[in-house]
């Protein structure tokens, strides 16, 4: 399966991402820069994060308009699966791909740690590999993952099952000690209508790797490569 | 404008500097000129003071690649690789705005390395504060922890780890020492020379404004009351165009399109200008019309002097410039062509055509004067070293020393500090903060580098020669207890006014006691900083001699942690304890005195220590390694503990003269060439006689589990903590510094 | 020696000419009522501990100056309207208005 990777400037995540999908999963991958408006083929799209423009704005405010984002939302609108990570997810958000808005860390600082996240829902491209309520620990690293939605939209999230992944205790238990940032509900994740746009913003390409700290960040991975080998979440091309 | 007195003392030159000068021109130099010297013979970019001193470290080695004199050091970590590594000060303008002083200071060092075409790929800190029970101490701290926080974080490179330390000197006159580790193919290595007659030179980055440019301006038309909106005294970081630079510069030094490049730093425009034509045997003649500026009206002096950030100087090989302008165009980066390098070896600095510097770059260079300052043992060292335990009365019971000593910022969790910094961004972080020296894993090969910043001020004020000696062993065995050799260091040099002949006294003694430890312990010096005048008030801060050390694990699935792994684990202290209490915590927390003498430090014992750690950890005989410090076996054994939530039960013999102090020397002495090691049972033998072989004492003292942490002495029970309890003590108290400040109304 | 162009341009348009000037578009952007506001909070804090307990509450936002070629105040009205719905606020957490300098 091809991954491509969005590199937007300011994007540092883009090389992790890389490396877990060609070198630890054994994909093919490659960089796609924001000015290109061709995925070339890919049957998966990663946003990685970073600090696209800066942050500055709003995070993911300037990014959102980048050319290879009209292809994005093209591949996006045709079922293909496209995963936004921690940035990536805020760019999804300021284009409109995912309904909400990211807000600051409700702690007024950024935080760097491993949490446990409780996977919510399996049928997604992203988490068809995982068992319902299956507590991933994956590493955390934002200043502004304060997941905000307006009292209606939450609601209709709730509602559709389109909480992806919750902040939890290692046990799985929704608490509000497990939430490090204020995201209402404890959000950690979400996916569209459609469910083929996931963003989350813990980094699982962080956990692909025992070495590194964690591997559950794997299956996110594994999950759409078993995906698209059975027929689901394909695009026309 | 006159060149008076006056003048000169804006510019910070003495009268006979001054002299020196017209005799070199021979004549008066202009107002630009003297702006070029003024700073080129500053204390910063001329290292005046402490030349004659640094020119006797060991700087060769056989990995050494690149010593001193670029604008970092590089060490050969095999596979075609190289480490390239430095460590930096901000000291001054964090304590005028800490949030941008800090960062401004991440981004000078990160931009030393990737000048050198190598990706950087590790940062670390050092830091220093006086008492977090003043307002204006806690105000300082957490902007320079956001301002390193907010930089590194944004640019994507990842804080593996670091040291904090307080003492009341640093009160007015805080540390940020800032070091950054990057990898480059060995003969790859790209340096700051401007050579070639007719090479463009090119100057790309952020505009060029008023930032940072002390003291006399020229007077021009423009210049009304808007003159302090136009001139901050602080330069603001921006990350994300360091990030564009970053990658626009690795991209076109693929392209070996470049002559030479250098990072605008210190001194801006004026010092990569000089270095590089000096560097290089060439000259170089600019134009600062081309300059891009994001002021107006700005003369020549302020575009020379001018210390925006996120700017460098390239040498581009002529013929090659549209590839290397296009290559700038994909970032949204211009690069901008404003003068070429010279046969004539000077610095000529035109506007709008006409000359108004013409310099001979030898002069702001090699030739900057260079100043053996006189030197005097101070008055308070005999005095301070003497150390009479009569006078302290009787100790507290060691329960309650372990407790406060826990809690003293200086040795309790830093985490509050550390989850602010982005460890993991790359996906090499192996060992992150708080786990002992930071590791991070050399992709591509099956190696990984340890690196360590350290430096106990204490011992140093107590005796300069074997405190700096002491740094050098502490920052080194750091390194070796992640399981790394020890390959290459640089330095931090934070004293107080040089003129002050005992300062001066403590600058000579430390780097003499530095190079000797470098020596003997085979860790060349490949480059660093010194930052002088750190003083208030006549008040100089502590001397502080930072010491960062990089070390090289073969295998990466060999690195270590200080943190035990598995109940029933033997703990083994390896290394010979004396009851040694001078320049302590313990006499700082319990008794608010530094004094005494430093640890004894046998030198040959630590290279054997050192070596048989990195032994010890590729035959995968131990399982953890802590080495001791401030603190003693007691606060190094509970933060083995604390990690991984594994208590320990020890029984260590006591330390003689058996008097009131022995529990105390016993448990929280800090003699050297120590490490707590934790060892699986089935290890214990083959440890001993690897031990045995390198002439180190190891002594089992315990076992890992349960969840309290029992200590005995000889039998008899001192400390006996529920675990759960001391971790909290040790957790809790830096960020309880903090919470006091909020005020729920 | 090659000279690269406009890098030396200054950065305001030359005034007196005889072209009109630009208007001055200032947009305020906020947040919205119901949304959590942490820094205003830690501001009100601040204020209290400084002693201005008579401020009861802070709602942090932001401030845009925009200089806008526009034949008429409307037409940089609606120009800034765009801009501001576009792109300076996120209308899913902000609201904004506009001020128009008088010429």
């Amino acid at each position: 399966m091809k991954f491509a990777v969005v590199v937007f400037p300011g994007s540092n995540c883009d090389h992790d991402a890389y490396h877990a999908a060609k070198h630890v999963l054994g994909q093919d991958a490659e960089l796609v820069w924001h000015k290109d408006a061709d995925l070339r083929g890919a049957d998966v799209v990663i946003l990685p994060g970073g600090f696209a423009h800066g942050d500055y704005l709003r995070t993911g405010a300037i990014a959102r308009f980048s050319p290879v984002m009209a292809e994005v939302q093209k591949f996006a609108a045709a079922g293909g699966p496209v995963l936004g990570i921690c940035n990536g997810f805020q760019i999804l958000l300021e284009a409109g791909l995912l309904p909400g808005a990211m807000l600051r860390n409700n702690v007024l600082q950024f935080r760097c740690e491993h949490v446990s996240v409780r996977v919510e829902q399996t049928d997604t491209p992203f988490t068809a590999a995982c068992a319902p309520g299956q507590v991933l620990r994956i590493p955390i690293a934002h200043g502004e993952g304060n997941f905000y939605a307006e009292p209606d939209v939450l609601e209709r999230l709730e509602q559709n099952r389109q909480v992806i992944f919750r902040y939890a205790t290692a046990a799985g238990e929704v608490t509000a000690a497990a939430n490090p940032n204020g995201s209402i509900n404890n959000i950690a994740g979400i996916c569209s209508e459609h469910r083929n746009v996931v963003g989350l913003m813990p980094h699982p390409e962080r956990a692909c790797e025992l070495a590194v700290g964690s591997a559950d960040g794997l299956v996110l991975f594994e999950s759409v490569v078993n995906a698209l080998s059975q027929g689901a979440f394909v695009t026309a091309r | 404008m006159i060149i008076d007195d006056s003048a000169l003392e804006r510019h910070n030159l003495t009268p006979d500097e001054y002299q020196r000068i017209v005799e070199m021109l021979g004549r008066e130099p202009t107002i630009t000129e003297l702006g070029i010297f003024s700073v080129m013979w500053s204390e910063h970019c001329s290292y005046k003071s402490s030349r004659v001193h640094l020119k006797t470290l060991p700087t060769t080695g056989k990995r050494v690649l690149q010593g001193p004199g670029e604008n970092a050091g590089a060490v050969d970590i095999g596979d075609g690789l190289a480490a390239v590594f430095k460590i930096e000060s901000h000291n001054h303008p964090s304590f005028i705005e800490p949030y941008q002083g800090a960062a401004t200071g991440v981004g000078g060092i990160i931009r030393d390395i990737f000048t050198m075409g190598a990706r950087p790929i590790a940062l670390l800190n050092s830091l220093r504060f006086g008492s977090l029970d003043d307002p204006l101490v806690r105000r300082t701290m957490s902007g320079v922890v956001a301002g390193i926080a907010g930089y590194g974080n944004s640019i994507g490179i990842p804080t593996v780890g670091g040291e904090i330390g307080f003492d009341e000197s640093y009160s007015g006159n805080p540390l940020v020492n800032v070091f950054c580790l990057g990898i480059s193919k060995a003969d790859e290595i790209i340096k700051g020379t401007a050579s070639g007659a007719g090479n463009p030179v090119y100057y790309v980055g952020a505009k060029t404004g008023r930032d940072g440019i002390h003291g006399a301006t020229m007077a021009s038309a423009e210049f009304d009351d808007k003159l302090e909106e136009k001139r901050p005294a602080v330069q603001v970081g921006d990350p994300f165009m360091e990030k564009l630079l970053l990658e626009a510069c690795l991209e076109v030094m693929k392209t070996d399109a470049l002559v030479g490049i250098q990072d605008m730093g210190a001194a801006g425009l004026t010092c990569s200008t000089c270095e590089m034509g000096s560097r290089g045997g060439a000259g170089v003649e600019i134009d600062v019309a081309h300059v891009p500026q994001r002021e107006t009206g700005m003369t020549p002096y302020e575009i020379m002097l001018s210390e925006s950030q996120e700017r460098m100087l390239l040498v581009v090989k002529k013929g090659r410039e549209s590839e290397v302008e296009r290559i700038f165009e994909k970032w949204d980066l211009h690069a901008v062509h404003i003068g070429n390098v010279t046969t004539d070896g000077r610095m000529r600095v035109k506007h709008r055509g006409e000359v108004v510097a013409d310099i001979p770059n030898p002069f702001l260079t090699d030739e900057a004067p260079v100043y053996r300052r006189p030197m005097q043992e101070p008055e308070y060292l005999k005095h301070a070293q003497q150390l009479s335990f009569a006078e302290l009365g009787k100790p507290a019971a060691p329960r309650d020393v372990f407790r406060r000593l826990l809690a003293s910022p200086g040795i309790a969790s830093k985490r509050w500090v550390y989850r602010q910094y982005d460890h993991m961004v790359r996906t090499n972080t192996l060992v992150v903060p708080g786990m002992g020296a930071g590791v991070v894993r050399v992709k591509g090969t099956t190696r990984a580098l340890a690196m360590s910043t350290d430096c106990n001020s204490r011992f140093v004020y107590l005796d300069p020669y074997h405190g700096a000696q002491l740094a050098v062993a502490e920052a080194a065995r750091n390194v070796a207890c992640a399981g790394a050799l020890p390959i290459g260091a640089t330095n931090c040099l934070n004293f107080g006014n040089p003129q002050k002949p005992d300062v001066m006294w403590q600058f000579a003694r430390a780097v003499e006691g530095m190079g000797a430890a470098c020596r003997a312990l085979d860790v060349p010096i490949t480059g660093g900083n010194v930052s002088l005048y750190n003083e208030t008030d006549g008040r100089a801060v502590l001397p502080t001699p930072v010491i960062g050390v990089v070390g090289l694990i073969e295998h990466a699935d060999r690195a270590l942690r200080r943190a035990f792994r598995a109940d029933g684990d033997v703990i083994v202290l390896l290394g010979e304890s004396a009851p040694e209490l001078g320049g302590s915590e313990y006499l700082h927390v319990m008794h608010g005195l530094i004094r005494g003498v430093p640890p004894a430090l046998n030198l040959g014992r630590e290279k054997s220590l050192q070596q048989l750690l990195v032994d010890a950890a590729e035959a995968r005989v131990i399982e953890s390694a802590h080495d001791c410090a401030e603190g003693g076996i007691a606060v190094t054994v509970a933060e083995s503990c604390f990690d991984t939530a594994l208590g320990a039960t020890l029984d260590v013999p006591a330390l003689s003269p058996l008097d009131d102090f022995s529990d105390i020397a016993t448990l929280f002495g800090e003699s050297a060439s120590r490490v707590v090691v934790s060892v699986r049972p089935g290890n214990v033998d083959r440890l001993a006689s690897l031990a045995r072989a390198a002439g180190v004492s190891a002594l089992q003292i315990g076992f890992v589990g349960g969840s309290r942490i029992s200590i005995r002495i000889a039998g008899r029970s001192v400390i006996d903590e529920l675990l759960a309890d001391a971790e909290q003590v040790w957790s809790n108290a830096i960020g309880s510094y903090f919470e006091k400040q909020r005020v729920i109304a | 020696m090659r000279s690269s162009p406009g890098c030396s341009r200054q950065l305001r348009p030359d005034r007196g000419r005889g072209q009109e000037e630009p208007l001055r578009a200032r947009v305020f952007v906020t947040l919205k009522p119901s949304v959590f506001d942490p820094q205003g909070t830690t501001v009100a804090e601040a204020l209290h501990t400084l002693g201005y307990h008579a401020v009861k509450d802070v709602r942090q936002g932001k401030y845009f100056e925009l200089d806008i070629d526009a034949s008429s105040s409307d037409e940089a009205k609606r120009l800034a309207g765009e801009a501001a719905g576009k792109l300076l606020a996120n209308p899913v957490i902000e609201s904004y208005r506009i001020e128009i300098d008088a010429s």
